[in-house]
């Protein structure tokens, strides 16, 4: 077989061109500047124990991106995660304070569970009722987070199990627990999006939904499963996240769509959809982290922090568009 | 041929030269108008009249040749300066606001003199539409009117209205291209079109392309002909029948061997898909049936509901009566998975947005339709096995690519056309439904598809062709259904021995 397709190589067709993918490029580009910049302004940047501390901070940023890349794949976009990781979180801590010994992993698959029911809720929306993932999501977040303040009656929700709490501050020999948790939603989303068949039923209907659905793929039940898997990712981030600070907050996650959207995107998947992969969104995730990191290492007021964000995120964007195929923008 | 003439043109057009990704659209083609002339345009599908036309209003970039228009050079790079100049066009597909007033259609976009500091002057522009509407003989008409509640022909009026409005500021002929105006007209409206059109004489020029011949002789005083993006022709209409006209637009080099007519074969009898009283919002009470091996071709004029066709039975589009049933006797239609499943392909006419995943490679392509038959337990994915199957079909198609993993969006129509007939070839058809096949592919690559739609007949795949070319549905089809307003008007023997000629089919389609 091997000879057929090198033979066929040579018959060229003219048209073919190779094309430089820029946006694979920015992300790696931007991670090696952030590096160089960090450490000289501050070297302990580039220690051990920062690293560690940055791979603790960012498990739950991780994850939320993982999970995201799904629904960007399809061409549609979930910013639920802000208001769903504070519902999750708040409720994680409530149940294990309610369990108290072996809460932790009950809390986990509840935080997980919340997280699935309002994906698949948001996913119904979008697929089956046709409405715009932009507002549903948008509006999804909101409800959930005014469900975390009724819950907690605003107050913020401590835990002093050290069995919850240590799925977000324990470590597995140096490896943060965090991490195994990332590392494990990371393989699960590259098989599925790389190896199977629905992976590569997403990446179709990014490309083009309508062909898709004329090759006889079920696109609106992939589209469920889609904005499903990102809601539970972004449930057992929430629960991650409050274990970590040993507190759930209805003010917890504020930002993270943005940053997991960044992310996302910087490391070359299209908003557009049809292009990109889980594996490239590891790079844009260490480069939204080592901003985070590095600026407060060097003192900066988080104020100007989430500015400086918001302009790195619309650059990142910017660099990674692909300007030829647009003639309109909305 | 070029015939002489001793007045000064309005519009000159001379060694017009386009390609699209090395596809020669057209070929140093030459065109001239005279003052108060109706001038028709024909030629197949393809033979670039389209192009000119986009051309000449700046939404296509010549790559040479000249324009002049009152002596003048014209660089024109979108529509709108066209308009400035007074050349305007009046769309196939109607290029108008419907949630908009008949004036603001008007004046949409030239509206500079008409406003002071961003505010429009609306009892001059209601004053000015009025006096452009009593031109096209729609005195009677309030401009304020939503362009929504017009009926089709008045729209078509308001078009030309709009092009018009620019001859009120000059005192030069404007130039009025008029893209097949009259396929959705009534004979009655066609008329009226044509009364208004030669009132206007004094102050347009009009480009009038049509596949109507009949029309072309009746009312037009010179007619250019064009085939495969060159000027073939030049006449004065009172030279000329609809006959001459045929063959110059056909050429008489043609031959039928270039659709391999000499293999056709006689189908099996076995049916593979029948329909009976099919009928939608587009097609009403059709009727047929297709034999394993057949090629059955599907002739009609534009609306005529032949472009639905294949997606009702593909599933893609609803039936609301009748039946359409499969070779195992189970029933179809509403469900594309039903259709899949009973080993029926579809490749349709817009490849672009319906055919192709742009972006994503050949292989993803191609496999995409059928990833069941290229999958381990749990729905993994078995990729040798994938890049094998594709490998094999690159080579028994021919399809030139540098790789599987090229992106389908950079191979040529033809070869991404052969990747789409992969892609439902890989799931063993019974049934192809193929739209238009060769559409905005060139001459060579043609003829690729046809051969291969000749041996898969021969192998008992059953092919139903919709096609706009009367040559490509003669030479291929063992069989040609005629349909005319959503109905079938007529089936027509297709053998080799038994080949029509055009005029025998165009009797029923128009």
């Amino acid at each position: 077989m091997k000879g057929t397709s090198s033979a066929t190589s040579h018959k060229t067709a003219p048209a073919a061109r190779r094309e430089i993918d820029y946006s694979l490029i920015i992300a790696p580009a931007a991670l090696v500047v952030c590096v160089i910049f960090f450490t000289i302004m501050n070297p302990r940047f580039i220690s051990l124990d920062n690293l560690m501390n940055i791979l603790r901070q960012g498990g739950p940023l991780f994850i939320v991106s993982f999970g995201l890349v799904g629904v960007i794949l399809i061409g549609s976009i979930d910013i639920s995660s802000d208001g769903l990781l504070s519902l999750a979180g708040v409720s994680a801590v409530m149940l294990a304070n309610i369990v108290q010994d072996g809460g932790g992993w009950l809390s986990v698959l509840l935080g997980t569970g919340i997280g699935l029911v309002f994906g698949v809720f948001m996913g119904f929306l979008v697929s089956y009722v046709r409405l715009p993932s932009f507002l549903v999501t948008y509006g999804t977040s909101t409800i959930c987070r005014g469900i975390a303040l009724i819950v907690s009656g605003g107050i913020a929700q401590n835990t002093m199990f050290v069995q919850f709490k240590k799925l977000g501050s324990g470590s597995v020999g140096f490896l943060p627990t965090l991490a195994i948790f990332a590392a494990v939603i990371l393989i699960f989303m590259v098989v599925l999006t790389t190896k199977t068949k629905y992976g590569r039923s997403l990446y179709a209907m990014g490309s083009n939904e309508r062909v898709a659905g004329l090759c006889g793929l079920p696109t609106r039940k992939y589209k469920m499963i889609a904005f499903t898997v990102a809601g539970a990712c972004t449930g057992l981030a929430g629960v991650l996240m409050s274990a970590r600070l040993g507190a759930g907050t209805h003010s917890q996650g504020q930002g993270m769509s943005l940053d997991a959207i960044a992310a996302v995107v910087m490391g070359g998947t299209s908003l557009s959809g049809g292009k990109g992969s889980v594996t490239r969104t590891i790079t844009g995730v260490f480069v939204i982290l080592m901003l985070n990191n590095g600026l407060n290492l060097m003192g900066v007021s988080p104020h100007v922090q989430i500015l400086v964000k918001g302009i790195v995120v619309i650059l990142a964007v910017a660099a990674s568009s692909d300007w030829k195929s647009k003639d309109i923008v909305k | 041929m070029q015939q002489t003439d001793d007045r000064q043109s309005i519009l000159s057009m001379r060694g017009i030269r386009k390609s699209f990704a090395g596809v020669q659209a057209l070929k140093g083609v030459s065109l001239e108008l005279y003052p108060g002339e109706v001038l028709g345009l024909i030629g197949e599908n393809g033979a670039g009249k389209s192009t000119l036309m986009r051309v000449l209003m700046g939404i296509e970039k010549r790559d040479a040749g000249t324009i002049l228009c009152h002596g003048e050079e014209l660089n024109l790079t979108k529509p709108i300066e066209a308009y400035e100049k007074g050349i305007g066009m009046v769309f196939q597909e109607q290029a108008l606001f419907p949630n908009l007033s008949v004036a603001e259609n008007i004046f949409l976009g030239h509206e500079e003199h008409l406003q002071t500091a961003g505010f429009l002057h609306w009892s001059e522009m209601y004053r000015e539409s009025k006096m452009v509407l009593e031109k096209v003989g729609l005195a009677n008409l309030d401009p304020r009117t939503r362009l929504s509640r017009l009926s089709f022909s008045q729209r078509q009026m308001v078009e030309i209205a709009r092009v018009l409005y620019t001859a009120l500021h000059t005192d030069r002929q404007v130039i009025v291209i008029l893209d097949e105006p009259t396929a959705v007209l009534s004979p009655s409206e066609v008329e009226n079109l044509f009364a208004i059109i030669n009132s206007l004489r004094e102050q347009a020029a009009f480009i009038f392309i049509s596949h109507h011949l009949e029309e072309i002789v009746e009312y037009t005083d010179r007619v250019a002909v064009m085939k495969d993006g060159s000027n073939v022709g030049d006449v004065m209409t009172r030279d000329v029948d609809i006959r001459i006209l045929q063959e110059m637009m056909v050429g008489r080099e043609f031959s039928t061997d270039f659709f391999f007519a000499q293999e056709l074969r006689v189908p099996e009898d076995e049916v593979v898909l029948r329909l009976e009283g099919v009928t939608n919002k587009e097609v009403k009470d059709v009727s047929f049936s297709l034999r394993k091996g057949e090629i059955l071709g599907i002739a009609g004029l534009m609306g005529c509901g032949k472009e639905d066709l294949s997606k009702i039975i593909f599933g893609d589009s609803p039936v609301e009566k009748g039946t359409i049933t499969a070779a195992d006797g189970s029933q179809l239609g509403n469900s594309i998975a039903l259709a899949v499943k009973a080993g029926i392909g579809y490749l349709p006419s817009d490849r672009r947005n319906e055919g192709i995943l742009g972006v994503l490679s050949v292989i993803t392509n191609t496999t995409i339709a059928n990833l069941d038959n290229f999958t381990r337990a749990l729905g993994f994915i078995d990729q040798r096995r994938e890049q094998q199957g594709v490998d094999d079909y690159i080579s028994r198609l021919k399809i030139k690519t540098p790789s599987g993993r090229t992106k389908i969006m950079n191979l040529s129509g033809g070869n991404q056309q052969k990747v789409i007939l992969a892609r439902w070839l890989s799931l063993k058809p019974r049934i192809l439904l193929m739209e238009q096949p060769t559409r905005g592919i060139d001459v060579g690559a043609k003829q690729e598809i046809y051969r291969l739609m000749r041996e898969l007949a021969n192998e008992g795949i059953s092919i139903l062709v919709v096609s706009d070319e009367m040559p490509e549905l003669i030479g291929l089809c063992n069989r040609i259904v005629t349909m005319r307003r959503g109905a079938v008007t007529g089936e027509i023997d297709c053998q080799k021995e038994v080949k029509p000629n055009e005029r025998d089919i165009i009797r029923y389609i128009a």
